[in-house]
């Protein structure tokens, strides 16, 4: 089918009949992530000190740390935490849900695709040769596993609850209730991501887009809830961004205060 | 930027499958022109066998479908003054027929593959009295599918068609769409999710998103139509609780 004469499509990668500057989306996007995946892997491999900080009897935690789970009594984790090999960090346990989340996100799929596979790199614009000779399967193979997606998000919805509360604890002084510098880093950076979260496309699907009729009672709100999603699942690429980024402003932040280049005040306690 | 008088060099594909080439020619601009008033001026003043398919010179009828410096769109809804500033001075404004679909003639394509997957795609499957009622909300989600204007720069454009060729593993957005529709229309009774992941082949798809670039008719092809039809398979074939949930509860 779709036989007959084509004329040719130029071959080999970064072949096009464009004019314009295709490549520096994927170029700016992949160097983004490659410089964030370097930055975690420090973080957590190499300097997983100055994680938090205390003002005032108030904690902060950088945001790529939130939630410490080595200092939680439940499940006597923080007695675990004196006894784990020293190289354990609470960052290390947790990684895989955000990484899972964001790596199986629907618009993450897109930058990669583009960035790291070239596939393609930029529309119009042809694929390497090996995209072509190693026979291209789409999302299957080890892409099936984008499908479990769902799964991701249910874990990614725990830790922001767990981050929300986080933010709370940087807002008990000892002289009472208040907001610091640490309270707004944290605060947005819980805001981005439940922008993130809430724009998510699966999301999007199981809370209306899965039904045909939306007629009357849950499934009627079910509709309603989907439409609003639908509205914010339209910049979920800005969300993604944003709250990626963050997550680091966030701990540089962590981190300056603790070597003492910035300092963190209580802007107000009542 | 007056374009009034401007002499402006184009070079246009012309051949049939036999042989084809590139040709250049030039005309004098004036304001207020679209990429087919070019074509369209060309053909007059000096090619009168210069073969391009058009209809309403309004971006409705979906058949003016062309690569213009590389990146597909309808020539009638392509502003010359867009067009003029993206072009170094020195170098012609380059206008080649769709690469995935055969050529037929200059600027002309066969679009037919289209049409023979659409026939394979089941109609709508309502109830059998014919007083069908459902809500606006049900209603807006289904026609704004509805909006396509047949163009198929998208399925042009998609790199599972025009770069991996597998026309017969692939619906192509397009086609992908009109199954969006029906699979989410209020009162289908039709089960497509099986067509949907074997025949039409919507993995093959890697939400890349060039087809909703292109699309004249603002449809979100990818977020809208596709993502969705994935997260169904999903339900379907990959969620491991939907699928023991339907093995406990006999459902679907
Ligand atoms: S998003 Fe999917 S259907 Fe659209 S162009 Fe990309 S691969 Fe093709
Ligand atoms: S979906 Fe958009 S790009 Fe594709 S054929 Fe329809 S109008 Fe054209
Ligand atoms: S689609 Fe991006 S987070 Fe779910
Ligand atoms: S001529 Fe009808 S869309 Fe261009």
């Amino acid at each position: 089918m779709g036989e007959g004469f084509k004329l040719p499509v130029l071959n080999g990668l970064g072949k096009t009949n464009r004019i314009d500057n295709w490549w520096s989306q994927p170029l700016i996007m992949g160097t983004g992530l490659t410089i964030t995946l370097i930055y975690t892997f420090w973080r957590l491999f190499i300097y997983d000190l100055e994680i938090s900080y205390h003002l005032n009897g108030s904690t902060v935690v950088s945001p790529l740390f939130s939630p410490n789970i080595l200092e939680w009594e439940l499940f006597s984790l923080n007695e675990w935490a004196k006894t784990a090999p020293n190289w354990i960090n609470a960052a290390i346990l947790i990684i895989w849900i955000p990484f899972g989340f964001r790596g199986t996100c629907y618009y993450m799929r897109r930058v990669y695709y583009r960035s790291f596979f070239a596939s393609p790199a930029a529309c119009w614009v042809d694929e390497p040769q090996i995209n072509k000779s190693l026979g291209y399967k789409g999302e299957k193979m080890v892409f099936i596993i984008n499908n479990l997606h769902r799964y991701f998000l249910y874990a990614a919805i725990i830790i922001l609850l767990i981050k929300w509360w986080d933010v709370t604890h940087t807002m008990h002084f000892n002289d009472g209730f208040g907001i610091s510098i640490g309270t707004l880093v944290m605060g947005i950076e819980a805001f981005l991501l439940s922008m993130y979260v809430t724009s998510c496309h699966a999301l999007r699907h199981l809370a209306g887009g899965v039904l045909d009729r939306w007629v009357s009672g849950v499934s009627k709100l079910r509709g309603k809830m989907f439409k609003k999603i639908s509205i914010i699942n339209r910049s979920h690429g800005f969300w993604f961004w944003a709250s990626l980024i963050f997550v680091f402003l966030g701990d540089l932040w962590v981190l300056a205060v603790n070597k003492g280049y910035l300092s963190d005040i209580a802007i107000f306690v009542i | 930027m007056s374009l009034k008088g401007k002499k402006q060099s184009f070079r246009i594909l012309r051949g049939d499958s036999e042989n084809s080439s590139m040709e250049d020619f030039e005309i004098e601009l004036d304001e207020g022109m679209v990429v087919l008033d070019c074509v369209h001026r060309i053909q007059h003043e000096q090619q009168a066998d210069l073969a391009v398919r058009w209809n309403c010179k309004a971006g409705k009828c979906g058949s003016c479908s062309a690569e213009i410096n590389g990146k597909p769109k309808l020539m009638c809804m392509t502003r010359m003054n867009d067009v003029v500033a993206e072009t170094p001075e020195n170098i012609p404004i380059e206008i080649r027929p769709m690469k995935s679909f055969p050529l037929i003639k200059d600027l002309v394509t066969d679009v037919s593959w289209n049409y023979e997957i659409a026939q394979k795609i089941k109609p709508i499957n309502g109830p059998d009295e014919k007083n069908w009622e459902f809500n606006q909300m049900e209603a807006d989600r289904v026609q704004h599918f509805r909006e396509c204007i047949e163009c198929f720069l998208c399925s042009n454009t998609c790199h599972v068609l025009r770069d991996h060729d597998l026309f017969d593993n692939f619906a192509g957005p397009r086609n992908l769409v009109r199954l969006a529709q029906f699979e989410m229309h209020p009162l289908d009774k039709e089960d497509r999710i099986p067509e949907i992941k074997k025949d039409f082949g919507v993995e093959y798809c890697n939400i890349t998103r060039c087809c909703t670039e292109v699309c004249p008719a603002g449809i979100n092809i990818t977020d809208d139509a596709i993502i969705p039809l994935k997260e169904r398979v999903v339900d379907r074939y990959y969620d491991p609780i939907k699928m023991i949930w339907r093995k406990i509860t006999g459902r679907k």
